[in-house]
């Protein structure tokens, strides 16, 4: 479990994140909705520690990520698993040395098992014989599962998923959802995904918080969600023309 | 510019930490000493064997029929190389080369998320991928300037001698009068100096890149400006300290 007390956040004048609170629970599929430049990114590096929050707690676990050093914050980074926008797969490593790099950087693993946990990871996210191309060589839903292979690849206890469908057609998108929601069941771990996809909300949120202009505006599942009657999150929603047409039916 | 100075003296700080794993670096050190160094030996080669012959044909052009005598032909050529040729002028050309390559690859690893990922991973970062640069620089450079030394003044005598503007004998007595090995320390001092800001200030200019891929253009730019900049600035401070 995550909890995240008060976060601040400004760059310079700009506010981006106001008083944010949420509690992200393991298990369940955690997803942080909200338009563009609305502060999504944002709530998930200062999670991790990529941005320090001007003000707040975030809780690992009962222990207080926010006040830790670097060399202290290493603990919980180790048992962390991000899958980026744009995968963030090291260009100058195979798919293989990819998913096994942070298993070289932190585990006593002779190489033999590091080729076979990798293998393992690559086949969880029906990724097989891939082991040798470079990133370059492979499609932008492949990127997306060597990610989630490299996020889980250390049996992470939390995992964080920045827009995991963006730029994937539908059944890709689907997939990837599908695999985001198995192995949260799976492995028991806390995943929280940033998305603006309302069919990755219908398809895995269990637990969803709305943010709007830097504001956590409202919190629910993805079943309160369709009936939900707050103004801003109603346009959201319902962005296009013929949902709309949808909703007024 | 304070700001960037005292970023530029942290980031420093951050680089010379305890590494996480001692043999990933070695064998990232190692790689690095291949492709940032041994790579750039062709490059050396041609300019420092054309650059000798140049400065012979040049002294020899200048000092034919002046009582002057021909031996200081290489003289010439074995000081102007030793001194600031194969240290001083090799490294303004490989803050070209590497520096950009450098600024470039860091930059790129910036703006597609890459280093970010590292941090999360719990890595740090600056350490492992500005670390084995500088220690490759620092490590293959005046190696590399050695190489350069010994090309360079072969093709002074190649020109000099396939010209018949000297004799080899002119040539070895001119390149071993007066020599003072103090020169060799005083250059490779100067290389140590050199290869360090060759692989660290391009690493400030990529690491910290914001924006996309006309950012990191901008910055590669602006890596090899600034490096060729402080070179010049730390060998005059060099030169006052040692030779005065």
């Amino acid at each position: 479990m995550i909890e995240v007390k008060n976060i601040n956040k400004s760059f310079g004048e700009n506010q981006v994140l106001k008083d944010i609170s949420f509690v992200f629970e393991q298990g369940k599929t955690n997803l942080i909705i909200g338009a563009s430049g609305s502060g999504k990114t944002t709530i998930a590096k200062c999670i991790v520690g990529l941005h320090e929050a001007d003000s707040g707690e975030i809780i690992y676990d009962e222990h207080e990520f926010s006040k830790m050093k670097f060399s202290e914050r290493k603990a919980i980074r180790k048992e962390l698993g991000f899958l980026f926008q744009g995968s963030a797969l090291f260009d100058s490593m195979t798919v293989e040395e990819n998913v096994m790099f942070p298993l070289r950087m932190f585990s006593d693993m002779s190489v033999e098992e590091m080729r076979e946990r990798a293998s393992f990871c690559l086949k969880r996210v029906n990724l097989e014989n891939t082991n040798h191309l470079l990133p370059a060589e492979l499609s932008g839903g492949m990127k997306k599962r060597v990610g989630i292979a490299r996020a889980i690849s250390v049996n992470p206890k939390y995992l964080f998923c920045d827009e995991p469908n963006s730029g994937l057609d539908p059944q890709t998108a689907i997939m990837i959802d599908d695999l985001i929601k198995e192995l949260t069941i799976e492995y028991n771990i806390t995943t929280i995904v940033i998305t603006h996809d309302m069919n990755s909300v219908m398809e895995i949120g269990d637990k969803v918080a709305f943010i709007y202009n830097g504001e956590k505006w409202w919190e629910g599942t993805k079943e309160d969600i369709l009936d939900a009657d707050n103004k801003e999150l109603v346009d959201f929603v319902y962005a296009s023309k013929f949902l709309k047409t949808l909703r007024g039916k | 510019m304070l700001f960037h100075i005292g970023r530029y003296f942290i980031m420093l700080s951050k680089i010379f930490s305890k590494p996480e794993k001692h043999s990933i670096y070695w064998r990232k050190t190692m790689r690095e000493v291949m492709v940032l160094g041994i790579d750039s030996l062709p490059i050396i080669a041609i300019i420092s064997i054309f650059m000798g012959a140049v400065v012979t044909i040049q002294t020899a052009t200048n000092i034919e029929g002046s009582m002057i005598p021909m031996y200081l032909v290489g003289y010439t050529a074995r000081q102007s190389v030793v001194l600031e040729f194969s240290c001083t002028m090799m490294s303004l050309i490989l803050a070209g080369k590497i520096g950009s390559s450098i600024a470039s690859e860091l930059g790129l690893m910036r703006v597609t998320e890459q280093i970010d990922a590292l941090e999360i991973m719990g890595i740090n970062s600056k350490s492992y991928l500005i670390g084995p640069k500088i220690v490759a620089l620092v490590f293959i450079n005046p190696f590399l300037m050695f190489i350069s030394m010994f090309l360079g003044i072969g093709g002074a005598w190649f020109a000099g001698v396939i010209n018949s503007m000297i004799s080899t004998s002119e040539f070895v007595y001119g390149i071993q009068y007066d020599f003072d090995p103090f020169s060799i320390t005083y250059a490779t001092t100067k290389m140590i100096f050199f290869a360090f800001l060759i692989a660290s200030i391009p690493a400030y200019h990529g690491y910290f890149v914001e924006g996309g891929a006309q950012e990191v253009g901008r910055a590669s730019t602006r890596a090899v400006v600034f490096t060729m900049i402080a070179i010049l600035v730390i060998n005059y401070a060099i030169t006052q300290v040692m030779l005065i």
